[in-house]
Formats: structure tokens, sequence, C-alpha cells
């Protein structure tokens, strides 16, 4: 395949995984295109941007989904590729060929590979012929009720209903008993139609304590696949990954070889290029299953990057424009231990309820081995249009004892105000004796009480926090004193109310 | 002076400042030294320990971190005590007819209609928030008195979605 040098990028994507992508390009020379919706005018992936163009209002099928918008804005600013991001449109095989189709480039996989990955079960039915073991499941999306019900009679409960057009947890339901199959297949259907305009779903059989281990795949147009590792996502909740890490204490040497082997052969059975991800359940006798392909480049990356010291975006790029894989499968080095935490706006004690607002007070963490990966500043809105994400804290450190500490140390610097999140929740699990031994399943959050993980205050401690606020509260009781002695006319009634709604 | 009455985690302090700027806990005079370093951000040397705590407001009230956690913390002061003392008076056992939205949403579906009678457990909206569904049910079996919402509309949190008699 000849070389063709991309000299410009349109990023489809917002937030963190889209200023992650520019940084990338600055670095190599691209120049880079954002695309924002009204509500993002403000963002930091519009400010990092050499250019950035209003594509529509803010609910993302107006906007960030609007294909047409977004690759007119492609040609219209001279860009000579797309990348996708994750999320949005990055799985969407239709796009990735109208993009080809409107002569650009598109940097991910070939449509031909999204689509026979994308459909869940298609897939299976693919890397099953190629060798590799899969969770037992309906072949096909499920045509009735009824259909559901025959697979449970003859596999038992539990169940899992996944989207056939899935990812990331939308549209999928554990069912545990036949009562709560209509209404679970329901609310999954409607959860997909509603995610990804699909409202198709497959069941299969649920295992009942697995780990979630998944393989970075690179490909390039030669035919050549390498894997970078593998990475630990079972610290999850409802199918939302809240931290990961590479390696898994679970791989040894000779499983990293199996595993990768397999993943690799998973990718090749699609005729894979570019990057993505194979991800696996392993159960307790360290048996895997293909369990689906992320054709796209995932939130966890970062780990990986800083386990292996390669550029996965800078990579993309690459493989994009033709050329072949820099590195052979034996000159993958893997160095040290790398830990991921997502930080996200949402309320742990009321039931992981999304925290919307905006954020007041914003300072994140620094300082040895800390890589921190946001799209929101101080000052910033957590919308109710868009993920909860604020931010992707990363550690690095050469063990995975040094790497608990070094992100320990980082949660606890980690300062927000204005939204809930789930900092607190990160911490409890990093300090959780299970986790250190690691000793979890993605039923960890499920299983286990995290409160009482966290240090109590010290007496000296309770008295600074009660100093601080009586503080605070002095310094409004003082405001309150001085606009009281205002005439109420128009001008001090804005000023007062003002007052009065920072005391809200 | 304005004395405050602070609980924090359930441990309550009362805290008045001189106008010297010197801090009183429970009516002993404290040698601590405690700066403003940022709009939410305190420095409090104390008992030989530098201690960092970050303080602000949020619309649930005030939004504390030490040591790495989130505290609850209430400030009370003479004013304070008696709005609640009279917002007490108006507080009355509440029914819950009226299906309210409990954050932000988008409303995806509306299952019911005015005049349907539904069970107790029976699904009535389906919202979406940050692209998770959550569906809202009704706490008792009764009539559908009135949809103040339809499909596709976003609401506020708190705002009435529909009531149930």
């Amino acid at each position: 395949m000849n070389v063709r040098p991309i000299r410009k990028v349109l990023i489809a994507n917002r937030g963190e995984i889209a200023v992650r992508i520019m940084r990338t390009c600055r670095e190599k020379g691209i120049r880079t295109v954002a695309v924002y919706s009204d509500a993002d005018r403000s963002m930091p992936h519009v400010l990092h941007a050499d250019e950035a163009y209003n594509i529509g209002p803010p609910p993302s099928r107006q906007s960030y989904l609007r294909m047409d918008t977004i690759i007119g804005v492609a040609q219209r600013s001279g860009a000579d590729a797309i990348h996708p991001g994750y999320g949005f449109l990055s799985e969407n095989a239709a796009f990735a060929r109208a993009v080809t189709d409107a002569g650009l480039v598109f940097v991910g996989p070939p449509d031909t590979a999204i689509r026979a990955m994308g459909d869940k079960t298609e897939a299976r039915k693919l890397v099953r012929l190629a060798g590799v073991p899969t969770v037992p499941g309906t072949e096909e999306p499920l045509e009735s009720e009824e259909e559901a019900r025959a697979f449970c009679q003859s596999h038992g409960f539990p169940v899992l209903l996944k989207a056939a057009a899935g990812g990331g947890g939308k549209g999928m339901r554990v069912v545990s008993a036949a009562d709560q199959l209509g209404p679970a297949l329901r609310s999954a259907q409607s959860e997909a139609l509603s995610a990804f305009g699909d409202s198709r779903v497959y069941v299969e059989k649920y295992l009942a304590s697995p780990r979630h281990v998944e393989f970075q795949i690179l490909a390039d147009n030669e035919g050549n696949t390498i894997h970078l590792g593998e990475r630990e996502c079972s610290i999850q909740r409802r199918h939302q990954k809240v931290i990961e890490e590479t390696p898994s204490v679970i791989v040894n040497e000779e499983l990293r070889r199996t595993m990768g082997a397999t993943a690799v052969m998973a990718a090749r059975a699609c005729g894979y290029v570019n990057a993505g991800t194979i991800e696996f359940l392993v159960d307790d006798q360290r048996n895997f299953y293909f369990l689906e392909m992320n054709t796209r480049l995932q939130v966890e990356h970062p780990v990986t990057e800083l386990r292996t010291g390669i550029d996965l975006v800078a990579a993309q790029l690459r493989i994009a424009s033709g050329e072949t894989l820099p590195l052979t499968q034996e000159q993958v080095e893997f160095r040290g231990h790398a830990i991921e935490c997502r930080i996200c706006a949402e309320d742990v004690g009321n039931n992981y309820m999304p925290s919307t607002g905006r954020i007041t007070h914003l300072r994140p963490a620094v300082g040895p081995g800390i890589r921190e990966d946001r799209g929101v500043e101080e000052g910033g809105e957590i919308s109710v249009y868009y993920d909860p994400m604020i931010s992707k804290l990363v550690a690095w450190a050469p063990t995975r004892r040094e790497a608990l500490s070094r992100m320990d140390r980082a949660l606890q610097e980690y300062e927000i105000l204005g939204v809930k999140t789930n900092i607190p929740l990160c911490l409890a699990i990093i300090r959780h004796s299970e986790f250190q031994a690691g000793n979890f399943t993605t039923h960890f959050l499920r299983d286990n009480h995290l409160a009482g993980t966290l240090r109590p205050l010290s007496d000296t401690e309770r008295k600074a926090v009660a100093l601080s606020c009586a503080f605070l509260e002095e310094e409004a009781e003082r405001i309150m004193a001085l606009t009281a002695e205002v005439p109420t006319d128009g001008f001090s009634g804005w000023k007062s109310k003002r007052i009065l709604g920072m005391r809200q | 002076m304005t004395e405050f009455s602070v609980t924090v985690e359930g441990e309550t302090y009362t805290v008045r400042f001189s106008p010297e700027g010197e801090a009183f806990i429970n009516g002993q005079h404290l040698p601590a030294s405690i700066r403003r370093v940022g709009e939410n951000l305190f420095s409090v040397l104390l008992e030989g320990e530098s201690i960092r705590v970050l303080a602000g407001r949020s619309p649930d009230g005030l939004q504390v971190f030490c040591g790495g956690s989130e505290l609850a913390v209430t400030v009370e002061t003479e004013r304070t005590r008696l709005l609640k003392t009279y917002g007490a008076k108006s507080g009355q056992a509440s029914r819950k007819s009226e299906i309210r939205a409990p954050m932000p949403a988008l409303v995806v579906n509306v299952l019911v209609s005015v005049g349907d009678s539904v069970a107790e457990g029976q699904s009535l909206v389906v919202l979406e928030a940050m692209k998770m569904e959550n569906e809202l049910k009704a706490d008792f079996a009764g009539k559908i008195k009135d949809i103040r919402v339809a499909k596709g509309k976003a609401v506020e949190k708190g705002e009435l979605l529909l009531v149930l008699e």
C-alpha cells in the first residue's frame, strides 16, 4: 500500500479523548480540526485545536453523530483524515465507509472489520471458526422473548442480554430469574436503540465470577499483527469500567503468550487493521473466552502506553497513512506497572446518580509517575448530554505495590468541587485489602462494602475542618450583613440575588 | 461575634473568631494558624500538623474534603437555626404522588397516559441521563392524574413529570 501522509486531521469527538489525540498530532506536526456542539464552545478540545467548527445543538444525535455534517466540515477545512476517538461514530461502519468514500482517510479499521466485529453475534461466529474460544450464547440476535426463554431453559440462569451493536455497557442486562426476562429484554432493547440506533439484542450464558482481561492489538496493511499485552479491567460497575491496570495479576508470561496469540488470531479473522482491543472473560480456572472486539482506541489505552512506551495514537496515524508497524512482537518491551482511575461526576452515595453542574474548583494531581488525561477545565460544565467522565488519572511505577501507592497519593491530591465525584470510591478500592492482594472479579464493587477502608479523620484534622468551614461561613455572614445595608433598588437587588445564589 | 456550630462527621464543635482573628473551639483558645490559600482551599497549622481543607458551596450545601475523604459538614448559626425552625412549620408528610425527575435528564419515553390505572411498581417514565436509562416507577397503585412532560423533553432535577392519585 502506498504511503499517504496525513497533514491535517479532523477529530470527530469531544472531551479528553479529543484533547489526547490533538496532543499527539501537535507533536507530529499534524494540524487538527475540532468539531463542537452548541454546549461545547468553551471546552478544551476547541481550545486545543488549530481550527474548530460548530456542528449543531447539544444532543449527540444532532451534532457528534451527524456523519454528513462532520464529513462536510472535514472537506471544507481541507483535512485529509478523520479520527473518531471512542464512542460516538467510532464503531459505525457506515461512517468509516462514508469517510473513505469522501476521499478521506479513516483513522481506524476498514469498515468491513467494524461491521464484522460490530455485530457481536456474527463476531463470535467468526472468531469461533478461527479457533478462538467463546462463551455459549445465541448465534443470532433474539427474534422474540420465547427464543430467549428457550435459551435460558437449556443453559440456566443467570444470563446476560447484550446489544448486538453495543459496547460500553449500554443495552446490557443480567437476568437471574425467569420473571425478570421480559422487562429486562424490553429495557435493553430500548437502551440499545437510543444508544446505537439498533435495538437488536442477543443472550449468552453469564459466567458467575469472571475477570475481564483485554489485549491491545496493532495491525498494519501488510498483515503484520502484534499485541501490546493485557489490561485488567475487572473493577466495573454496571459493566462500566472504573479502574484498569496492566499487567493483570493473574496473567503470567505463559498465559500472556497464549492469550496474546489468540487475540492476534481473532483480529486476523476479520482482516483487522489499525489499533483494536480483544476483550476476554477469564474464569477462576484461568480459562479464557472471547467476549468482543472493540474496533477503536479504548478509554483505558494510556496504561498500555505507559507500560510499553508506545504512543497508540501515533501508531494509529502511521498505520492509517499506510506505513508498516514500526516494531515486531519480539521488540515489544513491557516495563513496570500502570493503573488508571476514571474520575467521573457521579454521586456514589446516591446510587451513582450522575452529578451535573459547573466545576467550581479543579486542581488535578501531578508529580512523579502521574499522567492525567482530561477534557474539562475549572468553570466547565458537566452536562446531561454527554459522558460523566471528568478525567483519567494514570499512575506508573516499577511494581504494582508502588503504582498503587502512587495512585493513592494522586487521588488524595486531586481537588474538585462543584460536582460530586467517585474519587473517594477509587481511593477505597485502591486501599481495599482484596484489591491489593489481587483477589477480585468483575463483581468486586457489588460484593464488597468499601466504606470501611478509608482512614478516619484525626481529632486535629476534624478541628481544622471545623475552623475552615466556620471561616467560610463567617465570610458569607459578613456579605449578608453588607447587602442588608444597601437599599433594594434594581442594581443592589441584582447584587443580593447573586450573593443569595452563592449561598444555595 | 457570631458563634458557629459546626458538625463534622457527626461531631459538633462551637467555633468563634475574635476580632483579632484568634480561633476558639468549644470556648477554648486554639493556637492555630488558618489561611485561605485559594477560593476554596484552606491551610490550617494546628497541633504540629499542616492540614489542607478543601471547602466550597454546592447546590446541596457544603462540599468538604480533607485527607482524601469527602466529609459531611454542616454549619449552623443563630440565624440559620431560626430559619430552620420556621421552615419546619411548613413541612408536611409527603405522599409520593408527584413523580419528579431525580436528576437532570432527557425523557426517553412516557409509558402511561392520563386516566390510566397503574399498579404499584409499574414503570411510568423512562429518563436518560448521561446515556444510562432509568425507569421511574409508581410507589402505589393509582390513577394517572396529570402528565407534564412528553418524549424528547429535557427536564431539570426536581421537575414535576407526572401526578399519580
